[in-house]
């Protein structure tokens, strides 16, 4: 092996080893301690308008039928552990879905936002994905902002009369790009690069980021997509009572 | 879902609660609001042998936990020392085909500085994380008028978690048997049967845990039973001489 060559080896070597040491801190949620305080702040700032949407959303299905607490919990549950089984990939590192754009489309998106938000707890304080002080920011990415462009392209997809499933798919692949673009803005944010600002800062994010969030976005999309078959073969009664189909 | 496994058996399980997050939180808030390196590694330090001292987490555990985040890491930690650029515009290029990447001695000291925060707050996280099961963290936000639908929805979603968890895993383990996560198209199939089937079962569920617990008297509110352990002097003088330590050491150095 000539230098270079073994110097090519030993960088591939590590860079697989980042993919097996540490598997599951792919799914892109901002560390304990990442950001500046008045980031953490702000932005949980900006997801109170969100949050107090949901809750009102919530506090209202409550009251209309109170067997819906279980249902909700139940919804929240299964959120969490979707994204907590791990998906097949096609690199042999293993990764996860969010979960959150597939339980925009069942259940609305301001109901999951409530849901993430405790998705969200959950996960930082019995799994160590995320944290508590950059809360606000990963509830802005995770349970606010994808979970949203997820429920408006399927609703789009579904007024315009394009392919249900097609919908599902583009629904759910674009809400975890978009999950993973706002995760980028947010750290590029708080971290702009000395010479290009902000908006450089961003492009390098997103491009560091982009290897394993691309083919994840799209597993994601494929996988949501075959959920939903799944639960039109055996569920229809079920997805009736929650309102998804009206077929 | 070991952490809670963990949290049940610590040596610092009969300690306050309150006391507990408090201490975990203002630490935290206090290692990001300082933003010194001496602090974050002071925090990493103490914090390591809290939990692994005194709420006797074997330090393998420990260890492992400690290393999860490390690809976020070192990718986001790289990308803020780095800078990539057609000239070379760092105190350090190195150069490749047609562009550099950038490193200067600011750039790399705010990489290492948030590395090093970034250890300091989780192990505050993990401390908590290790000695609180989430029952009790849910009656302290209770205790911090967190609205009383919300308490009753996180503590059911964490029950019912375990639930789901455990028959995703017999699920699972019934598809590995059959050759059902052969080859990449197959699991994606097993895998979306299961989640689908999944979908199903927490919904029925759902209708009988409701059905159980109005047989109990369910009348729209759950009371769960909370242990109560009371705050000792030396806990809160401890945390407050802690506190002190590390706003002295960022002003010393």
């Amino acid at each position: 092996m000539t230098k270079k060559q073994s110097v090519l080896f030993k960088l591939s070597v590590v860079f697989a080893m980042m993919f097996s040491v540490c598997p599951t801190a792919l799914a892109m949620h901002i560390m304990e301690g990442y950001l500046p305080p008045s980031y953490c702040i702000g932005w949980g700032v900006v997801c109170l308008p969100f949050l107090v949407k949901g809750f009102i959303t919530i506090k209202k299905i409550f009251t209309e039928n109170r067997k819906n607490i279980t249902l909700l919990a139940m919804a929240g549950a299964y959120i969490f552990v979707i994204s907590a089984l791990k998906i097949p990939s096609v690199t042999g590192s293993c990764s996860h879905m969010t979960g959150t754009g597939f339980g925009a489309i069942l259940f609305g998106p301001s109901t999951v936002s409530i849901l993430g938000i405790i998705v969200l707890i959950f996960q930082a304080v019995l799994l160590a994905h995320g944290g508590l002080t950059t809360l606000g920011a990963n509830t802005f990415s995770m349970a606010i902002a994808g979970p949203f462009v997820s429920y408006g392209i399927y609703a789009l997809c579904k007024k315009i009369n394009v392919n249900k499933r097609f919908g599902v798919f583009l629904g759910a692949a674009i809400g975890d790009l978009f999950t993973y673009c706002v995760t980028s803005v947010q750290l590029a944010l708080a971290y702009p690069s000395e010479n290009g600002g902000v908006l450089t800062s961003a492009v390098e994010f997103l491009g560091v980021f982009a290897p394993t969030q691309l083919p994840l976005a799209v597993v994601e999309g494929i996988l949501t997509v075959l959920i939903v078959m799944a639960l039109e073969n055996y569920a229809k009664p079920e997805l009736k009572a929650i309102g998804f189909s009206k077929a | 879902m070991e952490i809670d496994y963990y949290a049940y058996n610590s040596g610092m399980r009969k300690w306050n609660s309150g006391i507990k997050m408090l201490f975990s939180m203002v630490t935290l808030i206090l290692v990001i609001v300082l933003n010194s390196i001496y602090v974050s590694l002071f925090t990493v330090a103490t914090m390591a042998v809290i939990t692994v001292a005194v709420g006797k987490t074997g330090w393998r555990v420990y260890l492992r936990f400690m290393t999860v985040p490390l690809a976020f890491m070192i990718i986001s930690g790289f990308t803020i020392a780095a800078e990539f650029s057609f000239n070379p515009v760092g105190e350090m290029n190195v150069h490749i085909i047609f562009f550099y990447i950038c490193f200067t001695v600011k750039s790399v000291m705010t990489a290492v500085n948030v590395f090093f925060k970034a250890m300091a707050g989780m192990s505050c996280l993990y401390m908590l994380a290790f000695s609180t099961p989430v029952n009790e963290i849910i009656v302290v936000m209770e205790r911090l008028h967190l609205p009383g639908i919300l308490c009753e929805l996180m503590n059911l979603i964490y029950r019912y978690i375990f639930i789901l968890l455990d028959t995703a895993h017999t699920m699972q383990t019934a598809a590995k048997a059959r050759l059902g996560y052969e080859g990449f198209i197959r699991s994606c199939r097993s895998f979306s049967q299961i989640a689908g089937n999944l979908f199903i079962i927490s919904l029925k569920r759902a209708n009988a845990y409701y059905d159980a617990m109005l047989s109990r008297g369910y009348e729209g509110e759950i009371k769960f039973l909370n242990e109560e352990y009371p705050v000792k002097l030396w806990q809160v003088t401890a945390s407050a001489v802690y506190f002190m330590i590390l706003i002295l050491i960022a002003f010393i150095r």
